[in-house]
């Protein structure tokens, strides 16, 4: 059973001060699979990608990639599996005294990971991949939101991760936009044969590009199940938060 | 192993120090940095540029105000016992020990370390700071040692630029409007001037560089809270500076000159 696991995450637990964003996490992901973590805005979804990429150190509880222990874990190895992931940032998080294919580019570059020809090929590769064939020599400033996630995509594929880590994938894009990066990111977890973990509030996208979803709420994740198990559950801080109702337990503090 | 043991002394020195232990911690960390592979030499060609070349305008215009106000004060105090014609020499002394040095710290704490806390704020609360690490670039090792070397290296370099053109202002000043001898002036400029003088100021401008850079670094990559923090850093950036060289500059000169 454990070696079919991809990611597994195991009681983290994560505070600010006295908020306590995550009390005890639980989470696997098998590989090829997608996982979307939904909650309310500001209940710390993020910071659950933040730990397994290593941008923040859980305070307690262990997560485990390809079997290995990342928690704790010296920092040369724990950049070796960092590489191994690709995170799409909110905004992008697009360097803007770059041009576009020198963000694409980046860490094969900079890791020396090819000669620059195979590198500009590779560029070019997954711009393509990503609908925008030819702009390498743009600014990221010209472009529009949804432009910027698909480089952002195309930047975190191109050193080809096993894990793509999504931070709401779609907000603040209108709602065609929205389904294009959808669809896109379905295409290429097909195409590249990555695992995801997504971090939505967005519920049209979790049902359309996740297998399964689990719902954060008081720094537990109390419900997973199939996108059809979450649309139906009569779990009633589930239920309020799918359906979008103001009155509920998640409002009303049951 | 020696990482985790950094990092659990790094977690203790914070909790004890707030601030300044992070501050401490991130200069460590920056040094030792510098020693691993792979060292930015682009982006450090690029911060020689924009930390020395582009401040030399600001330089030069303060270096020779500098040298023209102050011929033009001691020469009119010194003619009031007869001994203006020590202008030149009391002209350099001040500029190469203390006003070159301390001036374009100043002027350079303003302008790229306002620059510089901007940029990497900004970089911080876009998120751009944590794509580095996502794409497996260290940002210390990318961003925060190639600026303090580059301040380390360039601070000196347009001191001594700063000097020249100082004392030049001076003999303007003096010979030109005051009527000073030009061949006396020269020679009291140089004859009493030593070699530990000018080195003084280089230390001087060392140190400064390594505090422009560092604190600018520091408050940028630390920033946080959107445009309004990216506006304190840049902030604190220059005020810290500029404090902690008018401290460092007393400090210098009370241990070493």
């Amino acid at each position: 059973m454990a070696d079919e696991r991809l990611l597994e995450v195991h009681g983290l637990r994560k505070a600010f001060g006295d908020n306590v964003v995550w009390e005890e996490g639980n989470l696997d992901l098998a590989p090829g699979e997608t996982h979307a973590v939904i909650g309310g805005s500001g209940t710390g979804k993020s910071v659950l990608l933040k730990c397994v990429l290593g941008l923040l150190d859980p305070d307690s509880g262990s997560i485990r990639y390809r079997d290995q222990e990342l928690v704790g874990m010296a920092q040369g190895e724990r950049a070796r599996m960092t590489r191994d992931m690709g995170m799409l940032f909110q905004d992008a998080a697009l360097f803007d005294s770059m041009t576009v294919g020198a963000n694409v580019g980046f860490e094969l570059e900079q890791m020396n990971l090819m000669p620059p020809k195979e590198i500009r090929e590779r560029v070019t590769e997954v711009l393509g991949w990503v609908g925008l064939p030819g702009i390498e020599d743009r600014d990221p400033a010209q472009l529009s939101g949804g432009m910027r996630k698909r480089v952002g995509l195309a930047r975190a594929l191109a050193s080809g991760p096993n894990l793509m880590l999504y931070d709401e994938p779609t907000t603040g894009l209108d709602p065609i936009t929205s389904d294009v990066i959808n669809e896109l990111i379905i295409y290429l977890q097909e195409k590249t044969h990555t695992s995801g973990l997504v971090i939505t509030h967005d519920m049209d996208s979790a049902y359309k590009i996740a297998g399964r979803i689990s719902m954060l709420y008081q720094g537990r994740l109390v419900f997973t199940g199939t996108p059809e198990e979450i649309r139906t559950t009569d779990h009633p801080v589930v239920s309020q938060f799918v359906h979008g109702r103001a009155h509920g337990p998640i409002t009303e503090g049951a | 192993m020696i990482g985790r043991a950094f990092g659990q002394i790094g977690a203790f020195t914070m909790a004890f120090f707030g601030r300044w232990g992070a501050a401490v911690f991130l200069l460590l960390r920056t040094l030792r940095s510098t020693l691993g592979r792979p060292f930015y030499l682009g982006n450090l060609f690029y911060q020689v540029e924009f930390i020395g070349i582009r401040s030399l305008p600001v330089v030069l215009l303060t270096s020779i105000f500098t040298g023209m106000v102050l011929a033009l004060q001691i020469f009119s105090g010194f003619e009031r016992f007869g001994a203006e014609s020590m202008t030149g020499t009391v002209v350099g002394y001040s500029i190469v020990r203390e006003l070159g040095p301390v001036l374009v710290g100043l002027m350079v704490a303003g302008r790229a370390g306002a620059a510089m806390a901007a940029e990497l704020g900004t970089m911080r609360v876009t998120q751009q700071i944590d794509a580095l690490y996502a794409l497996s670039a260290d940002p210390v090792r990318y961003l925060i040692v190639p600026r303090f070397w580059a301040g380390v290296i360039a601070l000196p370099l347009l001191v001594v630029i700063g000097d020249f053109i100082g004392i030049w202002g001076g003999y303007v000043v003096s010979v030109g409007m005051l009527g000073a001898n030009p061949v006396v002036y020269w020679d009291n400029t140089f004859d009493f001037m030593e070699l530990w003088d000018v080195f003084s100021g280089l230390i001087k401008a060392t140190a400064f560089g390594a505090i422009i850079a560092f604190v600018a670094s520091f408050q940028g990559y630390t920033t946080s809270g959107g445009a309004r923090g990216v506006g304190r850093a840049t902030t604190s950036a220059v005020v810290s500076a500029a404090t902690l060289i008018l401290a460092a500059n007393y400090l210098i000169t009370y241990l070493v000159v």
